[in-house]
């Protein structure tokens, strides 16, 4: 919100100096600590400096020149007759006119520099409101005074500013930060009221004069609410006698330095009633709600007899509204469980304003408008937000209605609207306005008192500070709360007050408390935990996993869990939509880690780094196979994982230019390892074993395999992950055909789930060791593994390791051969030679039975 | 003296001067070898010498044997010089064909980085373990009621847009989405009613954001949450100064001011003294000596409320802050989408 120094001045006793940077800068401390963050702070209001008053004295026409004509105006003390060329019409000699003296800079950087035009030197300018940032009008010249209304009034001196003669000048312009809970701080009255206690100053009290004719009756509309919910209370007021006049020039300036266009003086009036006291009203033109002639207008007053009747109405189907905006709005009579789109319309029907959103077009208040109704209530703040939200119109009266309006000011927004009338009157000499009073329908119950009862222990506790009684009144009662005598020792009754709809209950207060005490003037105090910090087995794991990932040198990368379906390449039965993606290329979730990191691999190969090894660890998702019934979206019991699934992933793509799908698995023996796992806790199984082959079609069907462990739910496998290489087809969407890229995925729940290995010591022998070759001839029906695991068995208690020391394949080959160095020694003294072959028979004879697999003959 | 005894000394001071000189100019130990077993081998002049030794009498067999051990001595010492200077020679030979540059290397891929926003996160991790946290994690994929309403966000809450979440097209409309916050995982600990909670949620989050220099749509948050008896606002701030000091260094201070959550009353943002200019006003705080981080407060009634919390016994309070903004704060990362397009130029810098 943008709030002006001098505005808040306004209801200051004790004025901020705007021309001292020291005072100015204390009140950004002060704003900031309340919790109104500034986030700009701008030195407005310079810029008419150089604009002084002046006569004009003498007008001549400009040879061949027939739109600018030479003008001579008196401003004053040694500028009695400065000679300007001017291009408007809508002046005569005699009149008061705003003179941009030579050296002025005007709103827009616009510098005024003496210039020739056809003949005639121009040592000024005159200006338009436009010019000078008074608003649009930019028809003639702001003619301050014309000499058809007789003599000038005293206090208008030639020469003086124009600035200091409307009321402008230097101003500090804040953007300040009002968070949602803070319906108050939205004007500038309320922000007032926060920081006065701040500056030692006290808040001065509204004092909006009536109308000398406050009480007159009978006015020519009638108001019903269907819903009383929706509309706790609506107040009208018909003013007639208008004519429509721009805003006094204060008016206009503040409204657009605070980012509102200044339109007319009825519309400026309920915009800066709404700026000032937070609560927005809105005023439809009578003669066009009374179904009159609106080009005819009515200088005679109202006539009694047409009056009009207004319905505060949810919209119904098929109906529509074109707004302010222009904008065509149509309703689809919500009226159930979250109504929005409340209107206000004729009795006939015709809906006029989306209440407490934006007015209708065809109802808005124009020049020729001679009678205004002027509308102050208070609508459900939810209806509103749904409308607004709904429309995606937010505008600055549906802003305060969502986060609440103060319901007690109505008769103070109603006088203070008059006053800016009256003033917009008297400044530009028009019709005095006259309105009705005032009449209110709807339950109007929001202003009844609220009060809480507070105890000290509670403030205490919730603050780690107590408070006294006292103390906490001192800090409350300037900002409107009203602490009561004490009920006992402990409880206090606090009123609220009616601008303060966010206060509800103990901690809302003890906010406020704490706010205006000042949060860096509690102490600090570190709370204990009674237990050891430690990670969970699976956080363990994670770390454990990811340092020996590193370790092989794959580095960690982190891919978009959102994805694009048109383009996913692996299968999209399972993906999950977004409902509203930002763009399509982001439209649904992973169902696994690989495109991603593939997609990473292919980026980096595009700037010349085609050889890298990645690994990501993250949530993968899918849809839910168990789709249970649908549960509303605030119930509590709405189970996620029926209706999705998700999980976690290990995904690495090894890309080295060595790598191939033995490099995976090693990476994948290395976790093992670093895991402590079993390496018999598991089984591979060929890719065209699985029931789900086909979503594996991205690996390469001869070079890879995949890791399960048995179910004993299902007597099925239950799959772990994939170990491998991709298939050449699938590398070369992501333009690395030729290459052999290794791939590794693995379910980390499943992984850390695995059978832990013994973690015993085995005894080391101090004898001499010996070691047994054995080289076997198979085809690839058989694994290493297998064999391995064979020998493991049959080499028995002796057994210090195996390596696999040689793989050797023929070209194109069905079979290879595979040899094996075990490792044998005693701990109890050397291996003789008898027991060494022994075992060598054993392992012959077991790997011969069990894998149907010889050893090599020369 | 016998006259051949004068020829036998006569012989081995000619033994003598040759295989000086021989060895003198003995090039390799190969041929030292056959130059040792030709004047000190079994089959050497000496050797044929000191077999007739005993064919001689008393005195002269003295006289002979003593030069015999003379000329033995002075030829293994000559023998040993010869092998010692070869060796030497050798090794130096060695030594100076063994030359290497010991910075011939690259380390290009024999390890692997954690990614930036994994060792923050894990240093962040371990700070809060220090202090008798655990860590607890949970779903990027919840409920609208873990997400919103069980956090005193209620559907028609101003605060639901401010937060523009991606829904999922799946289940009920309006009803299923990526998380917004982490804070999903504090309902959980609530619910599970085990009490004191100290705790900190760590994980990946999502936003409605157009990625640009500043925003991600995916992102990484930590929050933390204390549920005890008589927990207060003083408790806050001494665990946000403390936690700060401990990531930041001890002389950062922290800094409380009012703010809004629909979760937490009363609620603060917190800021910690610049990292670049420690107080003083610098480009990066824009003056203010203050880098605004993140949010807390002292958790509110309605949510201990939602989740059974006993509020007359117990109060916490929590507070978040983004991983990704800490990174790139920390380190200067211009453009927070290097963050997610692993390029290995990137990856490999931390």
């Amino acid at each position: 919100m943008l709030v002006l120094c001098s505005w808040l001045n306004e209801y200051l006793d004790k004025k901020v100096d705007i021309r001292d940077d020291k005072e100015v800068k204390n009140l950004v401390n002060i704003l900031d600590n309340l919790g109104l963050v500034v986030e700009s702070v701008q030195e407005v209001g310079d810029d008419l400096k150089g604009v002084v008053l002046a006569q004009v004295e003498e007008i001549n026409p400009i040879e061949k020149k027939d739109k600018i004509r030479q003008v001579f105006v008196n401003a004053g003390k040694s500028m009695e007759r400065i000679e300007v060329v001017c291009g408007a019409w809508n002046f005569t000699v005699g009149d008061i006119v705003p003179l941009a003296t030579v050296g002025t800079r005007l709103p827009g950087n616009f510098l005024i520099e003496e210039r020739r035009l056809g003949g005639v030197t121009s040592n000024g300018m005159l200006c338009s409101k436009r010019e000078l940032g008074l608003g649009e009008d930019h028809s003639g010249i702001d003619v301050v005074f014309t000499s058809l209304n007789g003599q000038i009034p005293a206090d208008m001196q030639l020469g003086m500013s124009y600035g200091e003669y409307f009321g402008i000048a230097k101003d500090i312009l804040l953007d300040v930060a009002v968070e949602p809970n803070r319906p108050d701080a939205l004007c500038i009255y309320g922000i007032a009221r926060d920081i006065a206690p701040h500056l030692g100053a006290k808040l001065l009290p509204l004092h909006f004069d009536a109308a000398p004719e406050a009480d007159r009756k009978g006015q020519p509309v009638s108001v019903a609410i269907e819903d009383d919910a929706l509309c706790d209370h609506f107040s009208f007021q018909v003013i007639d006698n208008i004519t429509i006049a721009p805003s006094t020039r204060k008016i206009a300036y503040r409204l657009s330095l605070v980012g509102m266009r200044p339109i007319n003086s009825v519309v400026d009036a309920t915009n800066y009633a709404m700026l000032e006291l937070g609560r927005p009203s809105h005023a439809y033109d009578m003669d066009y709600l009374s179904g009159g002639d609106r080009n005819q207008g009515n200088d005679q007053g109202v006539n009694a007899q047409d009056e009009v009747r207004l319905v505060v109405r949810l919209a119904q189907e098929g109906e529509s509204l074109v707004t302010l905006d222009g904008n065509l709005r149509s309703f689809a009579g919500i009226a159930e469980q979250d109504p929005r789109d409340l209107v206000i319309a004729k009795g006939d029907g015709e809906i006029l304003a989306l209440a407490g959103v934006m007015g209708g077009k065809a109802s808005e208040v124009t020049e020729t408008t001679s009678t205004v109704v002027l509308e102050i209530a208070d609508f459900d703040p939810k209806v509103v937000l749904r409308t607004s939200r709904f429309h995606q119109l937010r505008s600055e009266a549906s802003l305060r209605f969502e986060r609440g309006i103060d319901p007690a000011i109505t008769v103070l927004v109603a006088n203070r609207i008059y006053t800016l009338l009256k003033e917009s009157a008297l400044q530009y000499g028009v019709s005095m306005p006259r309105p009705f009073a005032m009449e209110t329908v709807g339950q109007n119950g929001n202003q009844a008192r609220k009060s809480l009862v507070i105890s000290l222990q509670n403030i205490a506790t919730i603050l780690g500070k107590t408070f006294s009684r006292d103390e906490i009144a001192s800090l409350l009662s300037p900002v409107g709360f009203e602490v009561s005598q004490p009920l006992d020792e402990d409880k206090s009754e606090v009123v609220i007050p009616a601008f303060r709809p966010d206060v509800r209950m103990g901690a809302d207060l003890a906010e406020e408390i704490a706010r205006h005490f000042g949060y860096e003037n509690f102490a600090k105090r570190l709370p204990r935990s009674r237990v050891v910090g430690r990670l969970k087995p699976y956080q363990e794991n994670l770390r454990l996993a990811k340092q020996a990932l590193i370790a092989m040198g794959i580095n960690e990368a982190w891919t978009n869990p959102l994805v694009d379906k048109n383009y996913y390449p692996l299968p999209k039965e399972q993906l999950i939509m977004l409902a509203n993606p930002l763009t399509s290329e982001e439209n649904s979730l992973r169902t696994s880690i690989l495109p991603g990191l593939l997609g990473a691999v292919k980026r980096n190969a595009s700037y010349r780094n085609p050889y890298l090894r990645l690994f990501e660890i993250g949530r993968v998702f899918a849809k839910s196979s168990v789709k249970a019934g649908s549960l509303s979206a605030k119930d509590k019991k709405l189970r996620v994982q029926d209706y999705v699934s998700e999980r976690e992933e290990l995904c690495c793509v090894l890309a080295f230019p060595d790598d191939d799908a033995k490099e995976s698995y090693k990476v994948f023996e290395v976790l093992l390892d670093r895991l402590k796992i079993d390496d018999l806790s598991f089984r591979l199984l060929d890719l065209k074993d699985l029931p789900q082959e086909k979503d594996f079609n991205f690996m390469h069907p001869s070079r890879s395999k995949a890791i399960t462990l048995p179910n004993l739910n299902t007597m099925g496998e239950t799959l772990v992950g994939t170990v491998g290489e991709i298939a050449p087809d699938f590398l070369s969407q992501f333009a690395l055909l030729g290459r052999r890229v290794g791939v590794l995925t693995l379910d980390l729940n499943g992984l850390f789930s695995l059978q832990k290995k013994s973690l015993d010591s085995k005894p080391i022998s101090i004898y001499p060791s010996s070691d047994i070759d054995l080289c076997f001839v198979a085809d690839y029906l058989v694994s290493s593994r297998d064999i391995r695991q064979v020998l493991q068995v049959a080499a028995g208690e002796y057994l210090e390791s195996i390596r696999l020391i040689d793989s050797y394949r023929e070209e194109n080959a069905k079979v290879r051969s595979l040899t094996f160095r075990l490792r044998l020694s005693d701990a109890n003294g050397t291996l003789d030679e008898k027991l060494l072959g022994q075992i060598w028979q054993d392992c012959v004879t077991s790997v011969a039975d069990s894998l149907g697999v010889g050893l090599r003959t020369a | 003296m016998e006259e051949n005894i004068k020829t036998i000394l006569a012989t081995l001071d000619d033994i003598v001067s040759k295989a000086s000189s021989a060895f003198d100019a003995v090039n390799d130990l190969s041929e030292l070898a056959s130059l040792e077993s030709l004047y000190l081998g079994k089959k050497s002049a000496l050797s044929e010498i000191k077999k007739e030794l005993s064919a001689l009498e008393v005195d002269s067999k003295k006289i002979v044997g003593e030069k015999l051990n003379v000329v033995r001595e002075v030829l293994e010492q000559k023998a040993r010089e010869a092998k010692e200077l070869l060796e030497a020679a050798k090794l130096a030979k060695q030594i100076e064909e063994d030359i290497c540059d010991v910075t011939e290397v690259d380390i290009d891929g024999v390890y692997g980085h954690l990614h930036l926003v994994t060792q923050i996160r894990q240093e962040l991790e371990d700070i809060f373990l220090g202090l008798g946290y655990e860590i607890a994690e949970g779903n990027e994929i919840e409920s609208d009621w873990y997400n919103f309403t069980a956090l005193n966000v209620d559907f028609d809450h101003p605060a639901r847009t401010m937060q523009d979440s991606f829904y999922l097209d799946t289940g009920e409309n309006g009803s299923i989405l990526l998380r917004t916050h982490t804070s999903p995982v504090q309902v959980h600990l609530l619910e599970r009613g085990q009490f004191p909670i100290y705790a900190i949620c760590p994980g990946r989050v999502y936003r409605r954001d157009t990625a640009d220099p500043r925003h991600l749509p995916v992102f990484h948050q930590i929050e933390g949450l204390v549920v005890d008896e008589g927990i207060g606002f003083a408790d806050l701030r001494g665990t946000v100064e403390v936690s700060m000091q401990a990531i930041f260094g001890s002389e950062t201070r922290t800094r409380l001011r009012p703010g809004y959550f629909p979760f937490t009353e009363p609620s603060a943002e917190f800021d910690i003294t610049c990292v670049i200019c420690k107080g003083e006003g610098c480009r990066t705080c824009g003056g203010q000596g203050w880098i605004e981080l993140g949010g807390c407060g002292l958790v509110h009634p309605n949510v201990l409320s939602a989740s059974n919390v006993d509020t007359d016994r117990y109060s916490g309070f929590a507070f978040g802050f983004g991983i990704d903004r800490l990174a790139i704060m920390r380190h200067n990362i211009l453009d927070i989408r290097y963050l997610i397009e692993n390029d290995i130029r990137f990856l490999s810098q931390f």
